[in-house]
């Protein structure tokens, strides 16, 4: 008997307390199927045609060439990354660093006519870049085939097959296949030319010249 | 003399030359076969880093499906393998996501949370539902994105940073129900999709953006403005009640009724986006966002309705708003104030002024509560005619489209539309990649 009275104060008391949760209109329990208020599936309207619209303003920017449309935040980063075949990443080393620094001064708009922030992604390029060269064994060795403690002249040919291996991941090879591809191979072959005349220079710093000029060229190619 | 080291025959010289030929032969075909296809490997280039920023790698084998497609004359094949990639969800649905939190509609600053994870698992599909652009401002569902790290699924604000390089956003888990800052769940009335999503302060959401100010006019406002591109002044009208206009704003200032110099307050707050009839209702009193982040408050009082103005302690003179007292309380005495049903009525003043054929609403004009608001919102036309306007701006900012043909992209996207759209905002993204005017 005592057992059973001890149930109904039990219960009243489970009843009671469910009575002062919903006065309170707080619900701490995930909501039931009926509440959860599951997305609707959308069903057409009869006669709903276009002509129902209301008028929309026309965009009329001219004609609409290469140039207009700019990389921003995460696409200057990722397209850094595939132009480097993910061999320096943004969550690693120089790259790593210097993306904290200048994140919030990419370029945030893709209308050319309102962005800013280009020069950061050179900033960014020369970090990512430095990643290759760092170690006993940098990747620009043997990725590349630049060997670091050679000269500019003998690693002539590699440099310049590294700015066209770069430059091919940022155009899906018509740097080395397209119609101005001698035209890409002469303006790497002078920039070589030029890094190896300066009788300091080292063949890491003619990789870095190399590696930033593809880079930025490629991540900051406008309209692509 | 072996038969091996005899001279050849010939017959012999012959069958060598003619295997040389056919080696060269096979050698030039296997060449031509590599040679690139410029024209198409451009368009292909174009259009995979407008859509996915440049994330997808030319290695990708998505990508030598697109040249494909595209040397094949279906460059909105092309787009749509683009745009249905996981670079899409991580690149172009996620921007425009975050643009969606205020109305200033830039990215920039901006950080992830769960109203733009919401917003791209509406764009992209997630966590088992599918993509639907209708039910982004009614949705009462939550969503979490799977950590790279842990494979847990989190919320977007815990992401670090390299979290978020490598995260997928189109691989989603969606929890039924909201909750604020408390861990109480919304009542299915007061939702409003990614509006009234925030799991801490400082989230960078559009609910901290709503309702931090004092009279949650902002809230009420950008909904409008997010949904439709209008700007306040686009549907103000001072031909309206002045009933309509909220009880704080005070009806005895020389602008109320005409502006001198300025648009009269009237116009706004009665006859525009911030009047009590046009849905200012559903958020006003209901929601809060203080230092600890976003708030229901399910019982309201006089002290904390926002509707009565933003300073707490002249509440109470503005709810009895007697001109007579000194110094006089800043209020509208004829102010029917929000409606504690949360009461709307878009057709008042909007349909006498135009505004709702300019929106090409096809939703219930009148109804009760935020979740009811916004699927109506939803069901306009402009919502996915300013869709179609914001993926220009994004894919091809300097194209040319002429007013038909924004509508006509609309209109495939629009799931209310007879022929009924795809409720897919990708689609958008492939009909303006590929239109002539973004070519």
């Amino acid at each position: 008997m005592k057992r059973i009275s001890n149930q109904i104060i039990a219960a009243g008391a489970v009843c009671l307390a469910a009575f002062v949760v919903g006065c309170s209109y707080h619900e701490k329990e995930i909501p039931s199927h009926g509440q959860v208020g599951v997305a609707v599936e959308p069903t057409p309207i009869s006669n709903n045609t276009v002509a129902q619209a209301g008028p929309t303003t026309a965009v009329s920017g001219g004609a609409n060439q290469n140039g207009v449309l700019v990389a921003t935040g995460s696409g200057v980063v990722a397209r850094l990354e595939n132009g480097l075949e993910k061999n320096a990443v943004s969550t690693a080393g120089n790259f790593k660093k210097s993306l904290k620094l200048v994140n919030t001064n990419l370029p945030s708009k893709a209308n050319i006519q309102n962005a800013s922030g280009f020069d950061q992604v050179q900033l960014l390029a020369y970090a990512a870049c430095s990643d290759l060269t760092t170690g006993n064994n940098p990747l620009m060795k043997t990725v590349y085939g630049v060997i670091p403690s050679a000269t500019i002249a003998s690693n002539q040919p590699a440099l310049i097959a590294a700015g066209l291996r770069m430059l091919d991941q940022h155009t899906a090879g018509l740097a080395s296949q397209g119609p101005d591809s001698a035209a890409v191979t002469t303006v790497l072959t002078n920039l070589v030319q030029a890094q190896a005349a300066v009788g300091t220079n080292t063949s890491k710093m003619a990789f870095m010249t190399v590696c930033i000029a593809v880079n930025t060229a490629g991540t900051s190619m406008l309209g692509l | 003399m072996s038969k091996s080291m005899q001279p050849p025959t010939s017959r012999t010289k012959v069958a060598r030359m003619l295997a040389l030929v056919a080696m060269a032969w096979t050698l030039l075909n296997a060449f031509s076969a590599m040679a690139i296809d410029v024209p198409s490997t451009v368009m292909a280039l174009r259009l995979k880093n407008a859509i996915t920023g440049g994330l997808m790698p030319s290695s990708d084998p998505l990508f030598a499906q697109m040249v494909t497609l595209v040397a094949a004359g279906n460059v909105k094949g092309a787009a749509l393998v683009a745009a249905n990639s996981k670079y899409f969800a991580n690149y172009l649905a996620r921007r425009l996501a975050l643009q969606m939190q205020s109305p200033s509609l830039d990215a920039s600053g901006m950080t992830d949370n769960d109203a733009s994870a919401f917003l791209v698992a509406h764009f992209v599909g997630g966590g088992g539902a599918v993509a639907r652009i209708s039910t982004i401002w009614s949705e009462n569902a939550t969503y979490l994105v799977v950590s790279p790290s842990t494979g847990a699924p989190i919320h977007a604000a815990d992401l670090s940073d390299d979290d978020l390089a490598t995260v997928d956003w189109t691989q989603m888990v969606r929890v039924g129900g909201q909750q604020d800052i408390t861990g109480t769940y919304l009542p299915v009335s007061v939702v409003g999709g990614y509006t009234t999503l925030s799991d801490r302060a400082n989230d960078n959401s559009f609910a901290m953006f709503g309702a931090t100010a004092g009279t949650n006019l902002r809230m009420i406002e950008g909904i409008w403005q997010i949904a439709t591109g209008f700007a306040l002044l686009d549907v103000a009208s001072p031909a309206v009640e002045v009933e309509l206009v909220p009880r704080f704003v005070p009806v005895y200032d020389p602008n109320f009724f005409h502006g001198q110099g300025q648009t009269a307050c009237i116009a706004c707050h009665g006859g525009g986006m911030a009047s009590v009839g046009h849905g200012y209702a559903t958020v006003a009193n209901v929601f809060d966002f203080t230092e600890d982040g976003f708030t229901y408050i399910a019982n309201p009082t006089v002290r904390t309705m926002k509707s009565l103005g933003s300073d707490p302690n002249q509440r109470n003179r503005n709810l009895t708003c007697d001109l007579t007292r000194t110094p006089t309380p800043v209020c509208n005495p004829n102010s029917f104030d929000v409606d504690s049903a949360q009461s709307w009525d878009v057709a008042k003043t909007w349909s006498e002024t135009g505004v709702l054929s300019a929106m090409g609403w096809k939703g219930p004009t009148t109804g009760k509560g935020l979740q009811q608001l916004g699927y109506a919102i939803a069901q306009s036309w402009v919502v996915y005619q300013f869709f179609t306007q914001r993926v220009i701006g994004e894919l091809c900012p300097l194209g040319t489209f002429t007013s038909a043909e924004v509508s006509a992209i609309a209109a495939s996207a629009n799931p209310w539309a007879d022929p009924a759209g795809t409720d897919d905002i990708r689609t958008i993204v492939a009909g303006v990649a590929s239109s002539p005017g973004c070519l």
